[in-house]
């Protein structure tokens, strides 16, 4: 439940408020949550609406920082136990 | 914060691993395949429009929050002063539209086309809301509006280019957009000159001989010549031979709500 509602959340201060907010929502979340693969999909949307350029790297900058932010993560799990509270 | 180190054994490990990447690869890929794809750029869109409402309202808010403290002195000189704005503006609205109509009526005689045409649209959101030196706007396919459509600031005011459109909803992005190219001229002298945007601001490098002083105005050829940037600063090089020209967008694009896009393609 708490993860559904931080999802919404990093979906819609970014919005509201300023875009780059959602980097350190993203960076939260992977602190709060195991593994929050949503990021992946928040930063998707975000990419959907917003525009930094043309090549590739700047249709996507926000999935291509999730992805690897992910990535990292799983990298992580396997060696480090952080706190999680959802 | 405590770190506990965990030891786990290769392959089970690896095989996590596996089983992760056989969930995330095929997410990824239909994130990518459904990107190339316009009607979820524009559904998206579409939901986000209530929020960047919100954002942009309050942001207009929080930026009037200081004018409800001022003391009532300024307020009553402020008053006096936008009143004289006031007549004096009436006074140019009326001389401009007589310009507005000989202009046409020379158009007409001369057979030169006529002022592209316009659809005017509402700023939905823009910076700090959306990336640097971008507007979101609310019309899109529907009103006519293509990529690369010039997007106006009154009748004479070229602020950028339409750089992405969805059927309701189009962005775009400023002149002053980190690397876009605008052609122009300088109209003191006629001269070409070529101007990068560098993120909040433009530049130019020109030789040194090249003329141009600070206020003088880029202006850019369309259907009709418009004003694109103003020369804010000129730094000579002697050592390279070149100037440095940085310029500025002509209009405070924070306190704009409504623009024009030029239906024709450039």
């Amino acid at each position: 439940m708490y993860r559904f509602l931080f999802f919404l959340i990093a979906i819609i201060i970014p919005v509201v408020f300023s875009w780059w907010l959602f980097i350190p929502l993203a960076l939260l979340f992977v602190f709060l949550a195991k593994i929050p693969y949503e990021i992946i999909l928040i930063g998707f949307l975000l990419d959907s609406v917003y525009y930094f350029g043309e090549s590739f790297w700047f249709q996507y900058p926000l999935t291509i920082f999730s992805i690897i932010l992910i990535a990292v993560a799983c990298f992580l799990n396997g060696k480090i136990n952080w706190h999680r509270s959802i | 914060m405590t770190y506990l180190l965990k030891h786990n054994r290769q392959n089970n490990f690896d095989r996590r691993i596996f089983k992760k990447l056989a969930v995330v690869l095929p997410v990824l890929i239909l994130i990518l395949i459904l990107g190339f794809s316009q009607p979820v750029r524009s559904t998206v869109s579409d939901w986000f429009l209530p929020l960047f409402k919100t954002g942009n309202y309050f942001y207009e808010t929080t930026n009037k929050i200081s004018e409800n403290f001022a003391s009532k002195d300024e307020l009553m000189t402020e008053n006096a002063k936008l009143s004289n704005e006031i007549e004096n503006n009436i006074l140019d609205m009326i001389d401009y539209e007589s310009i507005k109509y000989e202009n046409q009526k020379l158009r007409e005689e001369l057979k030169m086309r006529p002022i592209g045409l316009n659809v005017g649209t509402n700023v939905i959101a823009r910076p700090p809301q959306i990336p640097l030196d971008s507007l979101l706007l609310n019309s899109g396919i529907a009103s006519g509006i293509n990529l690369n459509n010039f997007v106006l600031v009154g009748e004479r005011t070229l602020v950028g280019k339409v750089v992405e459109v969805s059927s309701n909803k189009s962005t775009a992005a400023l002149n002053t957009f980190a690397g876009a190219l605008t052609y122009g001229f300088v109209a003191r002298t006629n001269e070409l000159i070529e101007i990068k945007g560098i993120g909040g601001g433009m530049e130019a490098k020109v030789p040194i001989d090249f003329d141009i002083k600070v206020g003088d105005k880029i202006m850019v050829n369309g259907s009709s010549a418009y004003l694109a940037a103003i020369v804010g600063a000129v730094e000579e090089d002697r050592s390279s031979g070149f100037k440095n020209i940085l310029l500025s967008l002509p209009v405070d694009i924070s306190k704009i709500n409504v623009v024009f896009v030029e239906l024709q393609a450039k």
